[in-house]
């Protein structure tokens, strides 16, 4: 968690550089927030919801090899 | 882009204020699940930007796109699927924190593979960091 949040000024300063993709640095930075602010375990629809959110990417396209 | 950096800031200022942990929480387990999103959502920003235009980065940043293929080849399976070492890397310790929960796991065996899915995912956050330009797509 820490060596994320330590990348949260960089990756923030790249945002006015980069012309596609500021909808996933703006998601990144929500989603390391959220972890951040976590303070107990999972609740078990909280850990259905990340099971899901791992299957999902399996079929995902920008989790393909290239061709 | 000034109104945005200004949210931007209060994000990132309200990220600094972590919670204290619930009375009876592990800490071991809640530091576990936070690497496994955290790592989620870094893998999910670096190969989606990647994926947004392979071929720029092929050619211009070859170091970042590799690793990204990296975390994209086969590396295990579920019976029917191959999964991604992105997703393999976060299941791991997925199935350590269960099995350190049944006690049948140790703490320093969890602690480590955290440690190791953090590093991935940093690792993969500077490529992308330093690799972004004005240039960049």
């Amino acid at each position: 968690m820490t060596a994320a949040l330590a990348l949260i000024p960089q990756v923030v300063a790249l945002i006015p550089t980069v012309k596609v993709g500021v909808q996933h640095l703006i998601e990144w930075v929500r989603e390391i927030r959220t972890a951040a602010q976590q303070s107990g375990e999972w609740t078990p629809d909280l850990e259905m919801q990340f099971q899901a959110a791992l299957t999902a990417r399996v079929s995902d396209p920008a989790y393909q090899p290239d061709r | 882009m000034k109104p945005f950096g200004f949210l931007l800031t209060l994000v990132v200022g309200a990220l600094v204020a972590c919670a204290p942990l619930q009375k009876g929480a592990d800490p071991l387990i809640v530091r576990a699940e936070q690497a496994e999103r955290a790592a989620l959502s870094t893998f999910d920003l670096v190969l989606n930007i990647d994926h947004a235009n392979r071929d720029f980065f092929r050619t211009n940043a070859p170091a970042f796109h590799s690793f990204c293929e990296w975390l994209r080849e086969p590396d295990c399976s579920d019976g029917t699927n191959q999964i991604p070492r992105a997703i393999c890397l976060i299941r791991r310790i997925d199935n350590l924190r269960h099995r350190y929960k049944d006690q049948r796991a140790d703490s320093n065996e969890l602690a480590t593979a955290v440690s190791m899915l953090q590093a991935t995912a940093a690792h993969v956050s500077q490529l992308y960091s330093q690799t972004a330009k004005p240039n960049a797509p």
